[in-house]
């Protein structure tokens, strides 16, 4: 099960199309039932199974808890109704991937150009860096979800030191070089 | 002498040497830092090498975060708990028998992570009743984990509330392996982690996790909910 292409698909158009409205923070009914649209499994012709993390229905909670965010019906059907038509055009594509690189390069451009048309209205943008295989939503200049793993690397990364120190290295063998040289000649 | 082995020898005085005693001095400052000076060089070291290199995140780094604030209610209003930016640093994470404490930020992007500690957009911020995620970097942070034990309180303070949890354990593990329906399940608990082991200069491909339950703190209610208890 994964992800990629599918939390594009869904994140992006439960962001895109939420209207921004009076306060009111708690999930409401129409907000849940989008919630269970993008908790779906999608299986393409080719039988492959694509979905989200299961933990990624909560980068959309935690966005539609937002005081400025409440989906009425009709919003939350046409958003229902987007995720389904974007699930189908993933179908139809029959991705067997979990990566979004993987994608041809005309479908995934014309799946960001769809969804940066739909989620203009509100201001939201979306953003894939290929170099690192990651997708950002941003709503109102902020990122509000993003496609990556669920468990980060958090461990410390020398590898800058030790290109610093290899390159040190080299300087110090190729002094002697020189210095060895330089005596023979004389 | 030669002027060739004049500038031979300037060049050997001016930069091999340097350059062999800075080689010399980093090899000893990393022996002694990965089996002595850890905790005390940590901190400084996480300014320089943190994060997987240079990033490119677009995220905005800020604070809605002014201080601690004591709850005494057992419920708190939702209208008093904004759901942060991700950057935005909206508490403080500590453990004080180990001597941890950190900002904590709602996202756990690279940028994020080099400022503090961050909580998985995955997860839900304390007091809405579902598990809480927080990450931050095995040099800095968090590199007090190593010493945490079952029984020990970590507090999460928040702007509008403080949460204690008790650990209940910890697990080491790769990080594919990771459930993340615990995520999903209806249960106030704290899940911390970090790249394990903790002084590792190769690659790491663990992480050290730490669970803790709830003992305290308000519950965060809605309107639809009656307003409290």
């Amino acid at each position: 099960m994964k992800k990629g292409m599918a939390i594009l698909l869904a994140v992006l158009m439960l962001s895109a199309l939420c209207v921004p409205a009076m306060a009111a923070s708690d999930i409401n009914e129409d907000e849940q039932r989008v919630l269970d649209a993008v908790s779906v499994v999608v299986t393409s012709e080719e039988g492959a199974e694509m979905s989200l993390y299961e933990s990624d229905v909560n980068q959309a909670k935690n966005f539609l808890m937002r005081d400025e965010i409440d989906l009425d019906k009709a919003t939350a059907d046409e958003i229902i109704e987007n995720i389904e038509e974007c699930f189908a055009i993933v179908e139809k594509a029959g991705l067997e991937t979990e990566k979004l690189t993987d994608m041809a390069e005309a479908d995934r451009k014309a799946l960001l150009a769809a969804a940066n048309e739909a989620g203009a209205p509100v201001g939201v943008t979306v953003a894939y860096d290929a170099a690192r295989n990651k997708v950002d939503f941003t709503y109102d200049g902020a990122v509000i979800a993003s496609v990556d793993p669920v468990i980060k690397f958090t461990g410390a990364d020398y590898s800058m030191l030790f290109v610093v120190m290899g390159a040190a290295v080299l300087a110090v063998i190729a002094m002697a070089v020189v210095v060895k040289k330089t005596a023979r000649a004389k | 002498m030669s002027k060739r082995h004049s500038i031979g020898k300037k060049v050997a005085a001016y930069v091999g040497m340097p350059l062999l005693f800075w080689l010399l001095i980093v090899a000893v400052l990393a022996t002694l830092y990965l089996h002595f000076l850890h905790p005390y060089v940590a901190p400084i070291a996480g300014m320089f090498f943190t994060g997987s290199g240079a990033s490119t995140d677009s995220v905005k780094i800020d604070s809605i975060y002014d201080g601690p604030v004591l709850v005494h209610e057992r419920t708190v209003d939702a209208s008093l708990v904004k759901i942060p930016n991700q950057g935005t640093k909206y508490g403080e994470i500590v453990c004080e028998r180990i001597g941890l404490q950190a900002d904590l930020y709602f996202g756990e992007s690279e940028e994020i992570l080099k400022h503090g500690a961050g909580q998985s957009p995955r997860s839900l911020q304390p007091g809405f009743g579902y598990p809480t995620m927080i990450s931050a970097h095995n040099n800095k942070e968090f590199d007090k984990l190593e010493h945490i034990q079952e029984g020990d309180i970590i507090t999460v303070y928040t702007s509008y509330g403080t949460y204690e949890y008790e650990v209940s354990g910890t697990e080491i593990m790769e990080p594919h392996l990771f459930d993340d329906k615990l995520l999903l399940e209806e249960r106030s608990r704290l899940i911390v982690y970090t790249c394990y082991p903790f002084n590792n200069l190769g690659y790491i491909y663990r992480r050290f996790f730490v669970y803790a339950e709830q003992i305290s703190g308000p519950r965060i209610v809605f309107d639809s909910e009656g307003g409290g208890e």
